[in-house]
């Protein structure tokens, strides 16, 4: 009895495995999602209002989805209570936000857009974050194709590496 | 709020090294204090009415930089339009001017290369348009006119605010947004229950949109310049009073910049003596 108990759980616990990779894609998908959404409501906020940064930092972290809307409550917080520049406040909140599992091409991405954000003219600003959210589709359409390819292998041969190993052992 | 917490507010724009030293002035200084300047490679200074008093530290181009992030908040977009003027309004209607190397595009002024100094105006919200005054004011059109940092926009500013709240309709075109200073839609100042306030918008504009939309009985504009002339003519017309003030010396200065001096009932000339303000009423037609 307990060696089927045994083969049971292994089977669970390398499929919860692959699962778990094809759940963090899916939250990847869904952080990029957030994210293109929310560069586009600052597009329009900032190029429209011309509403200052700190302001906008502050109505983002309210208005769009999560985890962006983490992203723009930390670089708020980072500059309205540390006082830092809005460069660097920005760099810590990409760090700080967690659930948004962003590759470091795509972090680098974002992290250029801060030191570009309030530097320039509206015209500038507005090329900025539509550049960057162009690239963040690439990233976006990337993994959305990687996802649609490799979720069902990914928990094929987690289920069957699991039962493998069951058989093996029993 | 009073003069000290208005300082404070205006130091905290200054870069975090020069803050404290602002901050920790004796209150009577804060009290009198005009305006903060910096310079860089020179430093910081203190304008009070008898003259500048240099504040201790230095000021470096970077300094210079933290500090009109600061006053900018870090948004230049939104400073862009008023910056080619060479200031920028911060937040609780400091009047910020900014000096450097300018950017050129079709032979005007876009912005600044870099920056080399700023001043940050502070202002006052001093009751100084008394009852006397206020009788030989009412229900006329009024000129104020003095050399600059004479307190012409003070003093319009409680002008507009004692008309309004003795009832009459009061549209205030606030083009740098020095007189209202609007936070979130709120004058910061207090200019009366009866004002209208339109901000940000250029004088003759926003005068014109005033007289359509609100229907005032009082108009007023604070630095008039040439390219606003026009509209008081349109003003005058359409039967509202006018509150308007000019940079000028004399009434000579007035005329040679071709203010219609008939649209007015009284000037208010305004002079500094002995660190007090005097006002004196003259006839516009005198």
């Amino acid at each position: 009895m307990l060696r089927w108990i045994g083969a049971a759980l292994l089977v669970l616990c390398s499929s919860m495995i692959s699962m778990n990779a094809v759940l963090r894609s899916r939250q990847r998908i869904r952080g990029l999602e957030a994210l293109i959404d929310a560069l586009r409501d600052m597009e329009e906020e900032l190029c429209t209002r011309r509403t200052p940064l700190p302001e906008l930092m502050r109505r983002l972290s309210v208005e769009v989805r999560q985890p962006a809307a983490e992203l723009f409550s930390a670089a708020d917080l980072n500059l309205t209570r540390r006082e830092l520049p809005f460069s660097a406040a920005w760099e810590m909140a990409l760090k700080e936000t967690e659930g948004l599992f962003l590759l470091p091409e795509e972090e680098r991405t974002l992290t250029d857009l801060g030191r570009l954000l309030g530097r320039s003219g509206v015209q500038a600003q507005e090329t900025a974050i539509r550049s960057a959210g162009q690239r963040l589709r690439l990233f976006l359409e990337l993994e959305q194709k990687e996802h649609l390819k490799k979720s069902r292998v990914r928990a094929a041969v987690g289920a069957g590496a699991g039962v493998m190993l069951a058989i093996l052992l029993l | 709020m009073r003069d000290t917490e208005r300082f404070d507010r205006a130091a905290a724009l200054l870069p975090s090294a020069l803050r404290a030293s602002a901050l920790f002035l004796p209150e009577e200084r804060k009290v009198r204090a005009e305006e903060l300047r910096l310079r860089s490679g020179a430093g910081a200074f203190l304008r009070l009415p008898e003259g500048e008093v240099r504040l201790p530290g230095s000021v470096s181009a970077s300094e210079l930089g933290e500090a009109v992030e600061k006053i900018t908040k870090s948004s230049f977009y939104a400073a862009e339009e008023s910056l080619k003027y060479g200031y920028f309004t911060a937040e609780g209607g400091f009047r910020v001017g900014f000096c450097g190397s300018v950017i050129r595009k079709d032979g005007v002024c876009t912005g600044f290369r870099s920056v080399s100094s700023l001043c940050v105006r502070i202002p006052r919200e001093v009751r100084c348009v008394d009852d006397g005054l206020l009788s030989s004011l009412r229900d006329r059109s009024v000129l104020i006119f003095s050399r600059p940092g004479c307190g012409k926009t003070t003093f319009l500013r409680d002008l507009v605010r004692r008309l309004s709240d003795g009832g009459r309709t009061v549209a205030l075109a606030d083009e740098r947004g020095e007189v209202a200073a609007l936070s979130g839609g709120v004058p910061q100042f207090d200019v009366g229950g009866c004002t209208d306030v339109l901000e940000g918008c250029p004088k003759a504009q926003a005068a014109e949109i005033l007289l359509r939309t609100m229907s005032p009985q009082v108009l007023a504009m604070d630095e008039l310049g040439a390219e606003d002339l026009s509209i008081l003519q349109r003003g005058a017309a359409s039967g509202v009073r006018l509150l308007v003030t000019v940079h000028a010396d004399s009434r000579t200065e007035l005329e040679r910049k071709g203010i219609p001096m008939e649209l007015f009932d009284v000037l208010v000339r305004i002079e500094r003596q002995g660190g007090r303000r005097v006002y004196r009423l003259e006839g516009a037609s005198c």
